[in-house]
């Protein structure tokens, strides 16, 4: 099934579909606060056309994540997500999505990896079959 | 380390930790776009700062200076063979263990820094029946690997069995009330404000300044402070869960109780200087608030 359209881009980041799974992507030296973490939200869930599915996030774009953006992706930027990757480097990105993580605790299965081929297995096994 | 913007963000840092010891958790340490291990303490901070702003402190910005600090009590009785034959409640809160958790463990396991302080305080016991105990602090190894410090005695048992091991340590005031009363307030439809948690800040820093007068009346600290009773008095209630006078009292007992450790002053003039008249009121007063009557306590 091709999506309508199979490319979306907005001010914070880049959204794809590919294989059932989708791939977002934050643009280089990204702080995300609360209007950035509604933007993305919103424009994911419209991207994905009321499809739940597992999401590939790259992190390594991110430079920090306030405590209201924090909040608001764990609860509603859980929303029509199976599962959630977070694609990350070594230090920067690495520390704030294992601070999610643990603190701000999301509400759909969320790991992190640095391989994104790893991080593919693993939301493979949230594909709906 | 020495380069500018290493050096800059690491006065920034300091500058944070500062704050922070100060019980302001509104400061943030700008980014500097840089992906290398120093800001990743960066952005650390900062997020602690932020969920300490909103969690840890449940009453905004009242920084108690550690004397709101209660002071939890532990008991460990040890074998001769330095293990531990049996721990009070408050021995297992205070080093977060469950009773199997502790109870058959040699003390060496929980010591973190080893045996060393353990085995200098054993050496000063064992010469004679002195009743002087040393107090020394030792560090716990907590269950969750983070660790506990608190000031502990040994003394021998004198059916020559084994010893006891006193701990005290500060712990916080409980959390439970103090989110009940959060939605007291919340429910009520006025929640407290910051310029709120000042005042109570203020006259706060005030009475503790000023434990050796007698207290003003909460009228006249209202007038002082340019409020009015009512909130005065809500104010100290919700804060820090006690009335302005019981909060002055216990914190003159407080003081009394470090002046006996502290200084050669008679006990009897320590209390004078304390509020309190009769002697014999202080001591029992003094005992139930401290477990034992002040003619107990070790000084120095």
């Amino acid at each position: 099934m091709i999506a309508a359209h199979d490319f979306y881009e907005n001010r914070y980041a880049s959204f794809w579909i590919a294989d059932g799974i989708l791939f977002f992507r934050y643009k280089p030296d990204t702080v995300i606060d609360i209007e950035a973490a509604k933007c993305v939200v919103a424009d994911r869930i419209r991207f994905q056309d009321d499809r739940r599915l597992p999401v590939l996030c790259d992190m390594q774009g991110v430079l920090s994540v306030d405590k209201a953006g924090r909040d608001y992706l764990a609860s509603s930027g859980s929303v029509l997500a199976s599962a959630v990757a977070l694609l990350v480097a070594e230090n920067v990105s690495l520390t704030v999505s294992t601070f999610y993580l643990e603190i701000s605790k999301p509400a759909v299965p969320t790991r992190i990896f640095t391989e994104e081929s790893e991080a593919l297995s693993y939301l493979r096994g949230f594909l709906q079959h | 380390m020495k380069r500018p913007h290493n050096h800059k963000r690491i006065v920034a840092m300091h500058q944070m930790l500062f704050e922070m010891a100060r019980g302001n958790f509104n400061m943030q340490i700008p980014g500097s776009g840089l992906d290398d291990e120093l800001e990743t303490l960066v952005v650390l901070m900062n997020m602690v700062a932020e969920e300490l702003k909103e969690s840890v402190l449940f009453s905004g910005f009242i920084n108690p200076h550690g004397a709101q600090m209660l002071v939890a009590s532990a008991t460990l009785l040890l074998d001769e063979a330095d293990r531990i034959a049996d721990a009070s409640t408050g021995a297992l809160a205070l080093l977060g263990y469950g009773s199997s958790g502790l109870i058959g463990r040699p003390i060496a396991e929980v010591l973190g820094g080893g045996m060393e302080a353990y085995r200098t305080m054993k050496e000063q016991q064992s010469g004679g029946n002195s009743p002087l105990k040393g107090r020394s602090p030792l560090h716990f190894i907590s269950d969750g690997s983070l660790s506990v410090t608190a000031e502990c005695s040994l003394e021998r048992l004198s059916g020559g069995k084994g010893w006891v091991l006193s701990c005290l340590a500060p712990c916080l005031v409980n959390r439970g009330s103090a989110r009940e009363n959060q939605e007291k307030s919340i429910r009520k439809g006025r929640y407290p404000t910051r310029s709120d948690a000042r005042l109570i800040q203020k006259v706060y820093d005030y009475i503790l300044g000023h434990l050796e007068e007698p207290l003003p009346s909460v009228k006249e600290l209202a007038r002082m402070f340019g409020t009015n009773e009512f909130k005065l008095k809500e104010g100290f209630r919700h804060f820090l869960h006690t009335s302005i006078y019981q909060f002055y009292t216990d914190e003159r007992l407080k003081r009394a109780y470090f002046m006996i450790e502290q200084t050669e002053i008679p006990l009897k003039r320590i209390a004078q200087m304390n509020g309190f008249n009769s002697y014999p009121n202080f001591s029992r007063t003094f005992k139930r608030r401290f477990g034992m009557s002040p003619k107990d306590l070790e000084r120095k």
